[in-house]
């Protein structure tokens, strides 16, 4: 069935959920920020350019279900000071079926779209990290950078008033109409 | 344009006042409605078979309008319509806006369950790429239903080609036309408000099975499905009990239209319409040939139809009536792909297939399960219905009893997982049997006032309540979510297909990102009727895997080659799209090797091109390539994010060289572990006649398991130099992508001599070259 989907999903990415205090610093990566930009906007996504290089002796590729060395993206808000949690979903993969992906010392640089969401604070700080997993060992290569976070732009906030306004119709005329059935009907019979 | 959309509504109208002599006007404004949409449907159908869709839409329209004013001369008009309110109007329009409103909603925050065949399927039709292909094995027949897609993807054409917003709105239409058409129907043969009105409540908040009702059934084909099957039993029921030719042909014409809508809910219909005329003759202890007669025309005329226009009831009397040796075209592994149906009878055991492969008897809790509850008491509600002589609500009982029987008898081969189709039909009507039974019922319990009438409203409630929890929830789920996140809520396709959504479960995907809007744009504007493309998009969490390659081909209006299938070792198989691998072994070997003669054999046009998942070196590589040339390219506002369209040279088709004479396999030299679906160069070495230091041969492997091709319709077949080493020894390096599961597996090869592929022997001349396992 999906059980393939899923060791793939299950060892590159599931490994990643919760704490990870006990991960250590990744020796055969470096990552850099390249840019990223220091205002978004509330319910919408940014770009945070990364660079890295193979530091190692020994080629990274993406990682699939096997035990070889491989190399991933994640990111994280960061929400309160304390060790990096990566969620499930944040995971960035490289894709595997390319042999040979990162050769030792070459400089790949990649994107990672981030959502906001509806984060509610003024500013975010967001960890941006390299995974290297070998087998089940992993080791962290981990960033962090700091954004403004703005109102939701114009569109966003018309959608959502649209939205809400269908929805409250409806229950309002649905209201209406129960009354009307169970108390005016009712009482003219 | 927009305009010429009204033009099958009043051909609707038109037939259901004049034809049909509807006299009230919410009956015939649904009718008009429905018959508009589904003759529309017929024509295009078959106009599309000869020229492009555009004009398919046009020839439709015009004849329409022809009818319709050849109705108007010809028919005498009508008395005017009874404008009076249905009674339970205000139950029914809150009914009706409700089924209008959540499909709306859901749709908008994500467009549909089975997107990924459905949106591409769409887009390609806009390219007039018909009779349907697999749009991600363009090399394969689609032989599934299509009369949705079809129709959506043809009225788009009067709104600006968005056929994702015709979607939205149809659906939405469809699921309250569905509601109206169904209480109106029910009332007119059942005589009876109440039970009309609790037999579609049940029938959309009751199932409670696999699916909780139709309230949230409306996605893929769905809402076409079921509204055409209340008109169908509409059209029926109207024309038994009128003495008229008109409506057994109009009946027989949107009979057919099912079998292009749905084809197991049509096989059952035309089953359970054969049946009844028996059924009623044997309760009437009266045979009535009208009934007989009614019958059989209905179901000869769009029996003839339904075999000749199109879709899979025409593709399997191909395959059964006129080519019967050639029954079967492709593996059982590839057939997920192609559709292509296969029927044995009687099926081994008598047992039903669930979703997930397994079996179960046709007396059992699995059975309700997918079935729904209304299962239960269903023999009950049945045996009441035909003591009652309800043929009416006899009609949906057989139809019942059918879908069990049919999963349970009949062998479909890997399609027997599709089993839940049939179940929530037999669901549905059973809970339409469970709602008239339980009207009847507490119509007598209350007129003999067996139990008190505050108890027994409290107890009706109680049960009623209970009966409606599980769909209520959904609905109201999905009015929380538009309140709560409403900005995952989208009525612009294209802003959705940029977006994130956040599953019910909690977990996200994303969709494309806004440049490759910008992007599909402008491959959208170049791609022609059976354009191929290539990407490198990868994406792992998606369980269906497709999401994001569907959107490319939907917004590109090209097939999106290069997915791999997977192979089941013991041949089984679940519901669903499971089958598919993101990466098949001909794009494995391309993206390795960037070889164009691949990309020619793929027939590829495009190349749609994820810079960042590249190795930089490939990429670097990609863009000299000679064979390639850039086209087109997008960023974001912020330059970070880019995609690059790349189009193939429309080079010869590759050749083969001249074959050495003798050509033999000598030996391979593989690499100590082979790990699955990893690519791999490795050395292989021929013998053959002495000739020139240098030869090239066109050559692919075949996988073979047990007995069992693995790589069937993905051989990577490459242009092979082979370099002479000593006297008859030529050496060459093979590409080789490892299979998607571990074991072992045999290795043929085959070079091209002259038109076709021979097998390579060895020197003992066996096939069979050598084992290989993969870890």
């Amino acid at each position: 069935m999906t059980g393939r989907l899923f060791r793939i999903a299950g060892l590159t990415l599931g490994i990643l959920l919760g704490h990870t205090p006990y991960v250590s610093a990744a020796q055969d990566v470096d990552l850099q920020i390249v840019s990223y930009p220091e205002q978004v906007a509330k319910f919408s996504d940014f770009y945070v350019r990364v660079r890295l290089k193979n530091i190692g002796q020994t080629p990274l590729r993406g990682c699939d279900g096997s035990e070889d060395k491989c190399l991933a993206m994640a990111w994280s808000f960061v929400d309160r000071p304390g060790p990096i949690v990566v969620p499930r979903n944040n995971v960035f993969p490289i894709p595997p079926f390319v042999d040979d992906f990162l050769r030792p010392g070459e400089t790949m640089e990649t994107n990672l779209r981030i959502p906001t969401g509806g984060w509610g604070k003024p500013q975010a700080v967001i960890s941006v990290a390299a995974i290297v997993k070998q087998g089940a060992s992993l080791a962290f290569e981990e960033r962090r950078l700091k954004v403004n976070v703005r109102s939701a732009p114009r569109d966003v906030l018309k959608r959502r008033f649209v939205m809400r306004a269908i929805v409250y119709g409806y229950l309002s005329l649905t209201l209406l109409a129960l009354g009307y059935m169970f108390i005016v009907r009712r009482q003219t019979a | 344009m927009f305009v010429l959309a009204l033009v099958p509504f009043i051909f609707g109208y038109l037939l259901a006042v004049r034809v049909l002599r509807e006299r009230t006007i919410w009956m015939s404004v649904v009718l008009s409605y429905a018959l508009g949409l589904f003759f529309y449907l017929f024509f295009v159908n078959i106009f599309f078979h000869f020229v492009p869709l555009r004009s398919a839409v046009y020839l439709t329209m015009g004849l329409l309008a022809a009818v319709s004013v050849g109705l108007g001369f010809i028919k005498a008009r009508p008395a005017p319509l009874a404008f009076g309110m249905p009674p339970h109007a205000i139950w029914l329009a809150f009914f009706c806006a409700t089924a209008f409103l959540l499909p709306l909603l859901s749709q908008m925050r994500s467009s549909d369950d089975d997107f990924f065949i459905h949106a591409p399927l769409m887009a390609l039709y806009l390219k007039n790429n018909f009779p349907p292909r697999n749009p991600f094995f363009p090399d394969l027949p689609y032989s599934g239903h299509y009369g949705r897609d079809l129709t959506i993807t043809s009225l788009s054409l009067l709104f600006g080609q968005k056929f994702l917003l015709v979607q939205y709105v149809l659906t939405a239409l469809n699921q309250a036309a569905i509601a109206l058409l169904g209480y109106l129907t029910a009332k007119r043969f059942l005589r009876s408000s109440v039970q009309a009105i609790f037999a579609m409540l049940l029938v959309f908040m009751a199932v409670n099975g696999g699916r909780a009702g139709l309230l949230e059934v409306f996605q893929n084909n769905n809402s076409f499905v079921y509204l055409l099957f209340f008109l169908d039993v509409y059209l029926y029921f109207t024309a038994l009990l009128r003495r008229d030719v008109a409506p057994v042909i109009i009946a027989g014409l949107m009979f057919a239209v099912y079998g292009i809508v749905y084809e197991t809910h049509y096989a059952i219909l035309l089953m359970s319409v054969s049946l009844l005329p028996l059924i009623m003759a044997l309760l009437r202890r009266r045979w009535r040939w009208r009934y007989v007669t009614t019958t059989a025309a209905i179901a000869s005329i769009s029996i003839v139809i339904a075999l000749f226009q199109g879709g899979t009831l025409t593709d399997v009397a191909k395959r059964y009536l006129f080519k019967a040796s050639e029954r079967v075209m492709a593996s059982e592994d590839l057939r997920g792909a192609s559709q292509e149906i296969t029927i044995g009878f009687p099926k081994r055991n008598f047992r039903i297939t669930s979703w997930r492969g397994d079996t179960y008897p046709i007396f059992s809790r699995e059975l309700i399960a997918e079935a729904g509850t209304s299962f239960i008491f269903f023999p009950l509600a049945l045996a009441l219905m035909i003591w009652r002589k309800n043929y009416f609500a006899i009609m949906f009982g057989l139809i019942a009893v059918f879908t069990v029987l049919v999963p349970a008898a009949v062998d479909f081969g890997r399609f027997n997982t599709e089993s839940l189709r049939f179940l929530f039909f037999g669901g549905l009507c059973a809970a339409m049997l469970l709602g008239i039974a339980g009207v009847m019922t507490y119509g007598a319990v209350a007129e003999r006032q067996w139990v008190n009438p505050g108890w027994l409203k409290i107890a009706t409630a109680s049960i009623l309540i209970a009966l409606f929890v599980p769909t209520a929830q959904k609905a109201v789920h999905v009015f929380n979510d538009a309140v709560k996140h409403p900005d995952n809520f989208f009525w612009n396709p294209e802003q959705w297909a940029s977006a994130a959504t956040i599953t019910d479960t909690g977990s996200r995907w994303d969709r494309l990102a806004p440049v490759d809007i910008q992007a599909t744009r402008k491959l959208r504007s170049l791609t022609r009727q059976g354009d191929v493309m290539l990407t490198n998009l990868y994406d792992p969490v998606d369980v269906i895997a497709l999401r994001k390659v569907a959107l490319l081909s939907a917004l590109s209006g090209s097939y999106v080659t290069g997915m791999g299938v997977r192979f089941s070792k013991d041949l089984s198989y679940s519901m669903g799209s499971n089958f598919v691998k993101q990466a098949g072994y001909r794009a494995i070997a391309f993206w390795n090797t960037l070889d164009p003669d691949l990309l020619r054999d793929m027939k590829v046009n495009y190349l749609y091109v994820f810079p960042d998942n590249l190795p930089p070196a490939v990429y670097r590589k990609l863009s000299k390539e000679p064979g390639l040339q850039l086209i087109g390219s997008a960023s974001d506002s912020s330059g970070l994010d880019k995609r690059e369209i790349y189009k193939v040279a429309d080079g010869p088709a590759p050749k083969a060289g001249a074959v050495p004479r003798n050509l033999r396999f000598y030996s391979a030299d593989l690499p100590s572990t082979l790990r699955s679906e990893r690519f791999y160069r490795i050395p292989v070495v021929f013998t053959g006649a002495d000739g020139d230091h240098e030869a090239k041969t066109r050559l692919f492997y075949r996988l073979v398991y047990q007995g069992r091709t693995v790589n069937q319709n993905d051989e990577i077949k490459q242009n092979m130099t082979l370099k002479k080493l000593d006297g008859k020894r030529y050496a060459g390096v093979l590409y080789f992508c490892a299979p998607y599961e571990e074991g072992d597996y045999d290795i043929e090869l085959y070079a091209l001599d002259g038109k076709e592929y021979r097998p390579i022997p060895d020197e003992r001349e066996q096939n069979v070259l050598f084992r290989v396992r993969i870890s």
